[in-house]
């Protein structure tokens, strides 16, 4: 069986978009700095291998503002894998492409677990992430750390409840030194350890 | 700074009496142990990359700590290690019971940093506390960041690096080590370009 597992870029300081971020500037004021690391995607090394993973995902579950701020992926994130949307407020028009509305949490991570069969699923997204990781659905973490602090933003972590989750690393993936400074990340995998 | 993967470094209801907050001991555990009472005992233990990241901060020559973090330590009863000066970085006057030797009170980040790097001479200066951190930061004072990342998400408490003006501040990893549970992350700050 496959995992679920959250794949975020975030900062150091943890946001995952600048400040103001909204359709029309996706990723807040700055915020595309946090995906440079994304040009050495198709480039051999610890980047290039994070993103064939994350490309070999056999289905996506992301919220309804990450879906939204980028076009919908015009239906299709890749592959034409199923993408099921969370949503309270299911869109009067019918979905793009491979995509599905869905508005509980469980029934989202079931219907993706199912559609994902032996592959993984990826979680995409704040509002994904704190929704799944509250429903105690999220098996991994894989967090692309970008050596910047952006001070203001969009958080990955936040409106969480004040109970601990235990998590151990997998895996560290640290880019060379010969790389741009703007490209460098730290690669960092966890499971969640369950009680 | 040891820091929750969700950038906490306290949980909630952090204060007098409960320093890390509720929970938040579980960010420190990695060198004091499960439980507070045998911090020595403890400390002799540690190996691999955990000592030496310890035995790295054990030797900076002069500490340089917010007042909120200072007291909640109790001071340290006015010695961080082997009696290196400490500055205080305070506003208000200082609280008698925190006098002490060895402790001066500065209300000025960039004065504070200068001070201490003048009394650690070639050694490090180690800064400590959230707030001071975050001045530190944006005064430009602060040259590297020694994250000690613990695996666990708190989900609620005081984070490391919060209220910050939307300035970017470049970083460059300099150093990736894993203790026995946890990552040590040590990054430059970029002033250049």
């Amino acid at each position: 069986m496959g995992v679920m597992r959250l794949y975020m870029t975030v900062s150091l300081d943890g946001y995952v978009a600048g400040p103001d971020d909204g359709v029309d500037a996706p990723m807040g004021a700055g915020g595309f700095r946090l995906f440079n690391w994304l040009d050495r995607r198709d480039e051999p090394g610890p980047s290039g291998l994070v993103f064939v993973e994350m490309m070999s995902t056999r289905a996506v579950i992301a919220g309804r503002r990450t879906y939204e701020h980028a076009g919908r992926w015009q239906g299709d994130h890749h592959d034409g894998v199923p993408v099921f949307i969370l949503t309270h407020d299911v869109p009067d028009d019918p979905p793009p492409g491979s995509v599905h509305y869905v508005t509980d949490v469980h029934e989202c991570a079931r219907q993706a677990r199912a559609a994902a069969g032996d592959g993984d699923v990826m979680v995409h997204g704040a509002g994904a992430a704190q929704a799944m990781l509250q429903a105690g659905q999220i098996d991994e973490l894989e967090l692309h750390v970008v050596p910047v602090l952006l001070g203001q933003g969009r958080r990955l972590f936040d409106h969480l409840p004040a109970e601990q989750v235990e998590l151990e690393l997998l895996r560290r993936l640290t880019t060379p030194d010969v790389e741009e400074p703007a490209q460098r990340v730290t690669h960092l995998r966890y499971r969640v350890r369950r009680p | 700074m040891s820091m929750s993967v969700d950038g906490f470094i306290a949980g909630p209801h952090d204060g007098p009496g409960n320093g890390l907050g509720d929970g938040g001991h579980r960010l420190h555990a990695w060198f004091l142990g499960s439980e507070y009472g045998e911090h020595k005992e403890y400390f002799g233990t540690l190996d691999g990359a955990n000592r030496e990241v310890m035995d790295e901060l054990m030797s900076t020559g002069a500490v340089v700590v917010g007042r909120r973090t200072f007291e909640l330590a109790g001071g340290w009863n006015g010695d961080h290690h082997d009696g290196v000066p400490i500055f205080v970085l305070s506003r208000r006057p200082p609280d008698p019971a925190m006098r002490h030797p060895g402790v001066t009170y500065l209300s000025d980040v960039t004065d504070a940093m200068r001070a201490a790097k003048d009394a650690a001479g070639d050694k490090d200066v180690l800064v400590h506390g959230a707030l001071t951190a975050r001045l530190a930061l944006a005064a430009g004072v602060l040259d590297e960041l020694q994250i000690h990342l613990v695996p666990v998400l708190l989900g609620q408490g005081r984070r490391l690096f919060d209220d910050m003006p939307p300035d970017h501040v470049e970083l460059e990893l300099l150093r990736a080590v894993d203790g026995p549970g946890l990552q040590h992350l040590r990054y430059r700050v970029r002033t250049e370009g």
